[in-house]
This record gives C-alpha cells, structure tokens and sequence, in this order.
C-alpha cells in the first residue's frame, strides 16, 4: 500500500469536504427546474462516474491513480464520489436554465471541461489525486469530455422520455 | 490463427447485450428512469463491493491482466446490474409466486455468473465459500428490489401508494 500522507486532517480533505458541502448546498437551495425522478438521476451519475473510472482504471493491473492519502479504499474516498454528485446535476441545471441551443451544446461542454480540468488541476495540488505508472493529469480531458456527452444525452433522454406523474 | 476458443471478450460482450436485450423484450412495468435508478446503483455497489472484498479485505482475488480484467469489468458493471432489473421489475409489479420465482432466478443467475468467472480464473476465492457468495447474491438482490420500491416512492409518492 502507498501512503501519500501521514498528516490526518489537512487540504485534501478540506478541498473534498468544501466541495461536497457547496455541491449539495447547491442542490438544496437553487430553484427547482427538474422532477425528483430527473434530479436523482443527474446527481447519481456524476457519482456513478466517479465510482466507474476509479475502480477501473485507479486498481490493478492499471493503477493509474491513487484518491487522498493512501491506496487503499478509504471512507473519504467515499465522500469523494458524494463530491462528484452534485457537479452533474449543476451542469445540467445551467444548461437548462440558459436555454441553450443544441448547436451550441459542444462549446457549453467545452467550457465545462476546462473547468472540470482546473478543479482536478487544483485538486492534485492539494493531494486529493496523485497520478502514477505513467498516466499523466492531461489524460483527464477525455474522461470529462465523455462524461459530459453521457450527461447531456441523459438529459435529452429524460426529457424525450418525461412522464406526465412523475413529481 | 484465429481461435474461437479464446474470445472471451466476445462472449462477455455477447452475453451481456443478451441480457440487455432480453430485460428489454420482457418490456418490463419498471419505467427507464427506475430502471437506470436501479442499474447506476447496483453497478456502484458491485463495484464498491468488488473493491473491498478483493483489495481491501482479501476475501477473494482476481486476474490482474488488462484483458481478464476488462472481462471482470464487464461482469461486474454490465452483466450483473442488468440481472438485478428482471428482479427489480418483478419485485415491484408481481406478488406470490411469479415474483418470487423472477426473484430466484436472479439469484441463481447471479450465482451462476460467479461461478463461471471462477471456472475461467477471473476470480479466485480466497477466503469465503459458495454460501458466502449465496449470501452476497441475496443481499445484491435485495438491495436492488428496496432501491427500486425507494426510488418510486420518493418520485411517485401518489402511485407508489396505490
């Protein structure tokens, strides 16, 4: 097992507890746009995600990646997939609220890549991921890039597909 | 030279869009949204449980090649979430014995599904026994019935209770 940090309590651990906090807040407080059954959904699949690539390609015989302190499977790794919830139910509340045009739905997941990028970015900094056996942080487009085309064709399947009982 | 005998990615792949397209054929009273509900939970909690029975808690240990582990990620994620729907579905549109027989069924699926990546040695019980596995099969089953009755609770209150 790699430990990455004996030090207990410090950044990384504020940075995923700061971030699931605010993502939740958000949630909870922004007016509501969606059914119960679509805002589930949106917020399980950005965990869903999470859990998927992490336990793909972050353990053996991969290993590209270890999550906070050490490599072993640890309750604020758990936290971290509760963290990435709320990201994909924001995306999509945006997305929604503005009204987009589908013409335009590339550069709106463009934008959200980046930003997606510059939070990992941010995150590795302070020791929430750490990247080994040759995967390197610039890989990491891909999976948001894929992500995001999931989150939006999720988001016009719901809509196709919307029940009129659903509350 | 070509060997059919050693596609197993294949015969994974083939096998689970079977599944998909045999829960779908059954056109099942589970709307997508439940369905996706319960197939996006089942498919953390098979992972989660993966992780912790075979890295953590070295009950069990596995193939780590690429090519047998992307075998065991489809059965892990694909095969085994799509299983616990035919279950789901009948949990929450039957009673008495239809229900109960789906219920087995997907028990015994399950079961035979691990059983088969023991065989190919994509698995390897270290520590637990078939009635642990047993165990693991109805507590998966289980899970995905009351994550199934959970969801259209909260989304449909109104249908939910009658």
């Amino acid at each position: 097992m790699t430990v990455w940090d004996h030090g207990g309590w410090n950044a990384n651990e504020w940075f995923v507890l700061g971030f699931t906090l605010l993502g939740f807040g958000l949630v909870w407080l922004l007016p509501r746009r969606f059914t119960r059954s679509a805002s589930t959904l949106f917020v399980l699949f950005g965990a869903y995600f999470g859990v998927l690539f992490d336990h793909a390609i972050a353990v053996e015989p991969f290993d590209f990646y270890d999550v906070n302190d050490t490599s072993a499977f640890t309750f604020m790794d758990f936290v971290t997939y509760v963290m990435y919830g709320p990201f994909g139910y924001v995306f999509l509340y945006i997305y929604d609220r503005l009204g987009l045009p589908k013409r335009w739905a590339p550069a709106y997941i463009l934008v959200w890549t980046a930003f997606a990028i510059a939070l990992e970015g941010w995150g590795a900094k302070l020791g929430v991921f750490h990247y080994k056996n040759g995967y390197e942080f610039d890989y990491s487009s891909s999976v948001y890039l894929t992500l995001q085309i999931c989150m939006l064709g999720l988001y016009y399947g719901m809509r196709r597909g919307r029940t009129p009982n659903a509350k | 030279m070509l060997n059919v005998y050693r596609m197993e990615f294949t015969w994974y792949l083939l096998a689970s869009w079977g599944v998909i397209s045999a829960y779908i054929a059954w056109r099942p009273k589970l709307r997508n949204d439940a369905s996706l509900f319960v197939f996006l939970i089942m498919s953390m909690a098979e992972t989660i449980q993966f992780t912790m029975l075979a890295l953590e808690l070295k009950w069990i240990d596995y193939l780590k090649t690429p090519e047998a582990f992307i075998n065991i990620l489809l059965l892990r994620n694909v095969l085994r979430p799509v299983l616990y729907l035919f279950a789901a579905s009948a949990f929450v549109q039957w009673t008495g014995w239809r229900r109960w027989s789906v219920l087995l069924g997907t028990l015994l699926s399950r079961h035979v599904v691990t059983w088969l990546s023991v065989r190919a040695g994509l698995i390897e019980l270290v520590k637990i026994n078939d009635w642990h596995v047993a165990l693991l099969d109805v507590a998966h089953v289980a899970l995905a019935c009351f994550a199934a009755v959970g969801f259209l609770r909260y989304t449909r209150p109104k249908e939910a209770a009658g």
